[in-house]
């Protein structure tokens, strides 16, 4: 019913008249679809037919003295409008999962997972020159050709594999391991100081001690000899080994120009929209202001498509501009200079720091940061056998 | 008339020889076979033209679901059955 109503158009009608029955014989004697046949008043049947079938009822309804109202029409004609505009939605909608299907044979998503001392973009500009690249056919790719050729290029690479899922490729990369040192244990060495300080502790394994505690040192000066003399047999060349803690004094300094470029609060003014199609960018807006001599840009990038399964060649792009300006900002920049310095000495030396003292001066628009630190470290340093003079 | 009684005699239906036939379940629904069409119609009554006569059918909210050139279905609650001539 609801596939004739759509098709053949569904008329509930009014029939007025001094006698309504006769036009519903008539159009019955005619070969007319009637149905649901009321009375509703003395001179008024409701009842519903075809749309096709209107043209002949009323007709009959003129030979019979009524008069035809159609109250409502559903389907039919109006239908088969739907219908038709159904049709190009259909195809629409066809063309648009054959457009997908199409697309799916490109890679329009790579993914660099695994890299750690190697830069995204390094990995992703090697696989660009091995033809991987946004729009490229992956049925085309040979994962074991482009694994050897970018294994070539980067050798900080020791393995890597591209897996395409849809339009979607994953590059798995595992980078080389440096080899360590290798330490000969039999090979004759003596231990330095690698900076000057007053020794507080040690620990020789092996070697002749040249120095005790309380004694002051230079850097370079040989704090446990190789050389081993012995009464009773000819003096021996061994490998130094030990812990040698001091009292060492550090200074380190920083500089930085008093006024720096700081970058102003983001606001919404200052992004814009951009959509890429395959290496094609449209840009759907301007920055407004002045030029982009003085800005820090950042582009966030969204790929279109279903996360995981498949993406579309449509990235959108928001491109944010963040102005800067110049800004004499010390008070801040003397604290991040003083986290510094104490991060980098930290870094340095093989202990800990006992105190630390800051001295900071502003000069001919410079802002100098001295540290001055008092540390408690092992300066002992493995350096080649010298054999005593 | 005549042909009645020998659609009887021949022990042939009713209906084969054009009588009306009226069909009635539980009182909601009524087919009435071979009409010669319809005479009233109101909600509570349709009379009917048959072959011998007319048939009248009461009830409270009649209504005819469907009619062709030869059955006619009514729906509604039926009441009474009446034959006329």
């Amino acid at each position: 019913m609801l596939v004739e109503t759509g098709l053949l158009g569904l008329a509930r009608i009014e029939i007025l008249g001094a006698e309504p029955e006769l036009l519903v014989n008539r159009g019955v004697r005619e070969g007319l679809r009637l149905w649901k046949i009321r009375r509703v008043d003395g001179c008024t049947f409701t009842a519903a037919t075809w749309e096709r079938d209107l043209p002949a009822l009323e007709a009959a309804a003129a030979d019979c003295g009524c008069e035809i109202r159609v109250r409502s029409l559903r389907g039919g004609s109006r239908g088969r409008a739907l219908f038709r505009a159904r049709r190009v939605l259909l195809a629409a909608l066809l063309l648009a999962a054959l457009l997908l299907g199409a697309s799916s044979l490109f890679l329009w998503e790579i993914r660099v997972v695994g890299c750690e001392k190697l830069s995204e973009g390094q990995v992703l500009r090697a696989l660009a020159d091995c033809g991987v690249e946004r729009g490229s056919f992956w049925p085309g790719i040979s994962a074991d050709l482009v694994r050897s050729r970018v294994l070539t290029e980067l050798p900080e690479i020791a393995w890597m594999t591209v897996n395409v899922s849809g339009s979607r490729a994953v590059v798995l990369v595992t980078e080389r391991e440096e080899k360590p040192e290798i330490v000969r244990e039999d090979e004759p060495a003596d231990i330095r100081a690698k900076c000057a300080g007053v020794i507080t502790g040690m620990t020789v394994l092996n070697g002749r001690p040249m120095v005790q505690p309380g004694d002051a040192v230079l850097e370079g000066e040989v704090l446990v000899s190789g050389s081993m003399e012995s009464v009773t047999a000819p003096t021996r060349a061994v490998r130094a080994m030990g812990e040698i803690r001091a009292e060492t004094r550090h200074e380190l300094t920083a500089v930085c120009p008093l006024e720096a470029l700081q970058i102003r609060e983001p606001s919404r003014s200052n992004s814009r929209f951009a959509l890429q199609i395959r290496k094609k960018r449209v840009n759907l807006g301007f920055f407004h202001g002045k030029g982009l001599d003085e800005c820090d840009k950042i582009m966030h990038e969204y790929n279109l498509g279903v996360k995981g399964l498949f993406a579309l060649p449509v990235t959108l792009i928001r491109e944010e501009r963040h102005p800067r300006r110049l800004q004499e900002n010390w008070a801040d920049r003397e604290e991040e200079m003083k986290a510094a310095l104490l991060r980098r000495l930290q870094e340095q030396i093989d202990g800990e720091i006992l105190s630390s003292e800051f001295a900071v001066s502003r000069a001919d628009g410079l802002l100098t940061v001295t540290l001055v630190a008092r540390c408690s470290e092992n300066i002992a340093e493995t350096a080649p056998f010298a054999p005593p003079g | 008339m005549i042909a009645g009684a020998i659609a009887e005699r021949l022990e042939l239906p009713g209906e084969a020889v054009g009588e009306l036939k009226l069909s009635v379940v539980d009182r909601r629904r009524a087919l009435i076979e071979n009409h010669r069409g319809l005479l009233a119609c109101t909600e509570e009554r349709i009379d009917v033209r048959g072959g011998h006569g007319s048939l009248s059918l009461s009830g409270v909210g009649l209504c005819i679901e469907a009619m062709n050139e030869k059955d006619l279905l009514i729906s509604g609650k039926l009441e009474r059955a009446e034959w006329d001539g």
